[in-house]
């Protein structure tokens, strides 16, 4: 059984498909890469693994078979080790850099309130350790976001922003990391950067499911390729193959005039 | 983060000058102002955690003071004939509130922003109204003439009964509340709570249960009523639903407001600002809404942010070429 495994998976919004009877599986250690055109329903897919969105049918089955997602609140589906970033940046803009990070242990802590309070041993050496491990987790990109941890996070340039993003979701120690354009807006250098860092995100045993436009990305590192139009699946397979796909070339430039 | 050095001077300052405030007061009446300053700064540390952390704005806030008096009001007076103890009150009041506060923020959770205010509005209003026609047909509130006769705090045969004692007992318990904040501020529990306040559905993809840390928020800023409540009841020793209006949920969010939301020592300033200002304004009595309006308008065009603010809002941008 793959780690992640969706079948069936529908979503309608009134009368639009945007999601259609999607059978797509993850395996261990791979980077997956999503593509479509815009309105292809990719978010879509994202926000109904992560609970944001009830499924209209189908099922989402997570941990090798052994664990349910569909009809789970967000919360609890993190807690079981999916995590994800935003197309547009969700940052928590009024708080720094570190408490962004923070923030995202909250599903591997315990402290209560009562702790907290009376200020018990417990709650603090927990903090001291997920503050030790958040700035781990800021080191993942040099001295990027390290330098500025304690600023608020509205005052990162716009790749830090998306690299802030994806430390924030590493804080909640994902199995399967679901990234959202991660390289939308960032110049050739800082894309390459990316590739890089995703690649290590992978070496520390973390599953990637990407969606993307830049199609360096989805060949530099994808192992996979899953192409969506209309909601429903169109190509699968090596980036090579899916490229060469009739049904690709139509879904991104239209059928071609004499074929019609 | 640790605050700049110029403000952990001015914490310590404003701390010194409030323990010896009662030696330098003019006469008994200042340091009355000046147990009600902390009475109040006490309270809007407690609509901070709802509104200042969690990002819910509050219009009822007062039910749950008014709550929290007449609790206290109930267990330690005439009224019912019970007497009990202070020590013994106190802790019941603030889980009676907690309680209210939960009891009001579950059918809220839904809502936001504007929507939310409007009903915590409504459950302010309705709060004033129970208060206000509860003595029939069973006299529970004692109605538009509200309860008196209520017991001075006693502790260990000590009685207290000069403004200085309760200046003190207020300070204490402000102290409290304020290392409460600050632990909270900087908890995974504190955390949580802004980021709900920042972006409520990232919130919910980092694992945070927002349902749960709403609650949370809600009845810890209702507790810290409880004890305003309590001190309230014990200090007047009497309640009335009067005392309990509308305006002081204004009164107490522009307290929140006006130092800077959700920074700790601007809003102990704001209240110390907002108890005073009238107070001094007394001589002019016939303008002091009017000066007092004009002082506050001119402060949110010149400093929209509140007096006190140090999450770095004015820092630079980065710039965007790395």
């Amino acid at each position: 059984m793959p780690l992640l495994e969706i079948s069936g998976l529908t979503k309608h919004f009134g009368g639009l498909r945007a999601v259609h009877d999607l059978v797509l599986h993850v395996g261990n250690d791979e980077i997956v890469g999503l593509i479509g055109p815009n309105g292809s329903g990719k978010t879509t897919v994202f926000n109904l693994v992560t609970g944001l969105y009830p499924a209209t049918a189908g099922r989402v089955v997570f941990d090798h078979g052994r664990q349910e997602l569909t009809g789970l609140p967000p919360h609890r589906i993190t807690a079981l080790g999916v995590a994800r970033t935003f197309q547009t940046q969700r940052l928590f803009n009024h708080m720094t850099v570190l408490e962004n990070i923070l923030v995202g242990t909250h599903c591997r802590t315990r402290a209560g309130i009562a702790g907290i309070l009376l200020g018990m041993p417990g709650p603090r050496a927990e903090r001291r350790r997920v503050e030790d491990r958040a700035a781990e987790l800021l080191g993942l990109f040099g001295d990027r976001l390290l330098s500025r941890a304690g600023r608020p996070a509205w005052t990162l340039s716009y790749a830090n922003r998306r690299r802030l993003e994806i430390a924030r979701a590493l804080a909640a120690d994902p199995r399967l990391l679901l990234l959202d354009e991660p390289a939308a807006g960032m110049n050739p250098t800082e894309t390459h950067e990316l590739m890089r860092d995703i690649e290590r995100i992978r070496a520390r045993g973390i599953t990637v499911l990407l969606i993307e436009h830049d199609m360096t990305v989805i060949r530099g590192i994808c192992d996979r390729v899953v192409a969506l139009d209309h909601g429903t699946k169109i190509a699968e397979g090596r980036f090579e193959e899916v490229r060469e796909s009739a049904a690709v070339l139509e879904a991104y430039l239209g059928r071609r005039a004499g074929r019609a | 983060m640790a605050p700049p050095g110029w403000l952990r001077w001015v914490a310590w300052a404003l701390g010194l000058a409030a323990v010896v405030g009662p030696l330098l007061a003019p006469n008994d009446y200042w340091i009355g102002v000046m147990a009600r300053i902390c009475l109040y700064a006490t309270l809007a540390l407690g609509l901070n955690v709802v509104v200042g952390f969690a990002g819910l704005l509050d219009l009822g806030y007062v039910a749950f003071f008014g709550i929290g008096s007449y609790v206290y009001a109930f267990l330690a007076s005439g009224h019912f004939g019970l007497h009990l103890p202070f020590f013994v009150v106190v802790p019941i009041v603030v889980v009676a509130t907690a309680v209210s506060g939960l009891l009001i923020g579950a059918p809220t959770l839904r809502l936001r922003g504007d929507y939310l205010a409007i009903v915590t509005l409504g459950f302010g209003e309705i709060t004033y109204l129970l208060l206000i026609n509860l003595d029939r047909p069973v006299n529970i509130t004692g109605g538009p003439s509200g309860i008196i006769g209520i017991d001075p705090p006693a502790l260990a045969g000590f009685t207290l009964s000069r403004n200085t004692e309760y200046y003190y007992l207020f300070l204490a318990a402000l102290a409290l509340a304020l290392i409460a904040s600050v632990r909270l501020r900087h908890s995974r529990v504190g955390w949580a709570w802004q980021a709900i306040r920042e972006d409520e559905l990232a919130a919910k993809t980092m694992g945070i249960n927002t349902t749960v840390a709403k609650l949370q928020a809600f009845a810890m800023g209702a507790s810290f009523a409880g004890v305003g409540g309590s001190f309230l009841a014990s200090w007047q020793r009497s309640v009335f639903p009067e005392n309990f209006l509308f305006t002081e949920s204004i009164n107490i969010l522009a307290m929140v407001i006006l130092g800077g939301t959700g920074n700790l020592l601007g809003v102990v300033v704001g209240a110390t600002l907002l108890v005073t200002l009238p107070e001094v304004f007394r001589d002019f009595q016939r303008y002091r809404l009017l000066v007092f309006g004009l002082m506050l308008m001119v402060l949110m065009v010149v400093r929209p942010q509140g007096l006190l603010v140090t999450d770095g809002r004015r820092e630079e941008q980065e710039d965007q070429a790395v």
